[in-house]
């Protein structure tokens, strides 16, 4: 016989001789391949480490858009958001030419009421008022660049001056505590956050509600050092904060709410908002209502009947 | 907050029937591997000389699988932070051993007496538009070897 090669790559197409058959397959150990480990510890591990990841991470973040969201000249924002946001401005558009020149005085005098709120006050910023005269909800609200929005809904909650007045003056510090660009770099961050995460679909859904719940909290913190501002606006121009409370304590009247449901809101609860103005209010003066000024007669559409009668939608 | 209840809700029917279907199907995998044990199944190419004369033929076995809605969340949770996807192992765990068992009862009705050359393969099926919740396909497919009654006398004869 010849010398087999050494390398012998060709395929042997002799049957083997060797090595009996084994009796039956092995019976393999269970846990090699499928490890004996409960998969909601794994799991609860992970989400717990993403949801504390998150929480640490959304308040860096939130803090350095606190930090650096005032920092920025009011001048830069009102030059960067001149015009007001298109989907807003879009419901200014009035229907028939009547109507605009109403709709036009009533814008003139809610920004007639805030320049007197703030003429007591050491170099106000420049903020332009908006009137949604379509808009039903009872809303206020300030946008980038110094944009403040009054719905037609909020004058037919308010009868005196001074509750549209306390309106007027927490949106006002809202935009003087450049509260806006604050809340657009947050969500800046956030989004460059939520795309490290990657959209893996189920985790960053983890993560964003992380992020959202923390940044409510931010908000509601927002919410309260406005309306402290507010109550000294009206303070200084009043020297009292007398009626502050009336659209509250309507709003109040017409909406349960639950502590609960605080979790999930931007806002503090309307109660408690009412107990922290009734705090401020007992610290100086005791008011009456006669010390209330009334509302200029362009405002008032809360008309007696008319007004009991009206059913105001959920905002 | 609708969203969140919605996640919850699937995350909780994920891990509550997943964890059923997959407890079920180990009971009956290891159920039948212990009766099929006899059927031999090696991944050798070439069959022993025993197998000589016997007429081979293709077997295949093949399983797709689900992936429920919580092992999806636990291996997203796993991509973020690295290590092993034990979800996702068990889950491959199960089809290979289900193809292999699917092949073995193929083999079994053909009448072979063992399945040499064993290979399988492996594929993703469907990314339910694009919501990260597939399927896994694990084929398995080897030579069943059939004793024939040529074959037997063949064999005899070599025998002697």
């Amino acid at each position: 016989m010849s010398v087999p090669p050494l390398h012998n790559h060709e395929p042997n197409h002799e049957p083997r001789q060797s090595a009996p058959l084994p009796k039956g397959n092995p019976k393999l150990p269970e846990q090699i391949n499928n490890r004996n480990e409960h998969p909601l510890k794994d799991f609860l591990l992970l989400a717990g480490a993403l949801l504390a990841l998150m929480f640490i991470l959304t308040l860096l973040l939130g803090w350095s858009a606190q930090w650096l969201g005032p920092k920025i000249p009011y001048s830069w924002e009102s030059r960067w958001f001149s015009s007001a946001p298109e989907a807003v401005s879009g419901a200014l558009q009035p229907s028939t030419q009547d109507t605009h020149a109403a709709d036009t005085a009533r814008q003139q005098a809610l920004q007639q009421l805030l320049d007197n709120l703030l003429s007591q006050q050491s170099a106000p910023l420049k903020v332009r008022l908006h009137w949604l005269a379509h808009e039903d909800p009872p809303n206020a609200f300030a946008t980038l660049g110094g944009h403040i929005f009054v719905t037609r809904g909020l004058l037919t909650q308010v009868t005196s001056e001074n509750a549209l007045a306390m309106v007027l003056a927490h949106e006002y510090a809202h935009v003087e505590q450049r509260h806006p660009i604050t809340l657009a770099l947050e969500q800046l961050a956030l989004s460059l956050l939520g795309s490290v995460i990657g959209s893996e679909g189920a985790a960053s859904m983890i993560g964003q509600h992380t992020s959202l719940l923390t940044l409510l909290s931010f908000s509601r913190d927002m919410e309260r050092s406005a309306d402290q501002r507010a109550l000294e606006i009206l303070q200084s121009h009043y020297g009292h904060s007398a009626g502050a409370d009336e659209f509250f304590r309507n709003m109040l009247n017409q909406h349960d709410e639950s502590r609960w449901a605080l979790m999930f809101q931007t806002h503090p609860l309307t109660s408690e908002r009412l107990q922290q103005i009734s705090q401020a209010g007992s610290a100086t003066v005791p008011v009456t209502t006669s010390q209330l000024t009334p509302l200029p007669a362009l405002l008032q559409l809360n008309d007696g009947a008319d007004s009991k009668e009206a059913q105001i939608p959920q905002p | 907050m609708g969203q969140l209840i919605v996640f919850l809700t699937l995350l909780a029917l994920g891990y509550g029937f997943g964890r059923l279907a997959e407890s079920r199907h180990y009971r009956s995998i290891i159920a039948r591997e212990d009766a099929l044990r006899s059927l031999l199944v090696l991944p050798d190419r070439m069959p022993p000389i025993q197998f000589q004369s016997h007429t081979s033929t293709l077997v295949t076995g093949s399983v797709v699988i689900s992936v429920d809605y919580f092992k999806t969340v636990a291996a997203g949770l796993r991509g973020i932070f690295g290590g092993r996807v034990g979800a996702y192992e068990s889950l491959l765990d199960r089809a290979r051993r289900e193809a292999i068992l699917r092949m073995q009862e193929e083999a079994q009705s053909l009448g072979a007496e063992a399945v040499f050359n064993l290979k399988f393969e492996t594929s993703r099926i469907g990314q339910n538009a694009g919501q990260g919740l597939g399927s896994v396909e694990v084929l398995a497919y080897g030579t069943a070897l059939i004793p024939t009654p040529v074959s037997a006398s063949a064999a005899s004869a070599v025998a002697r």
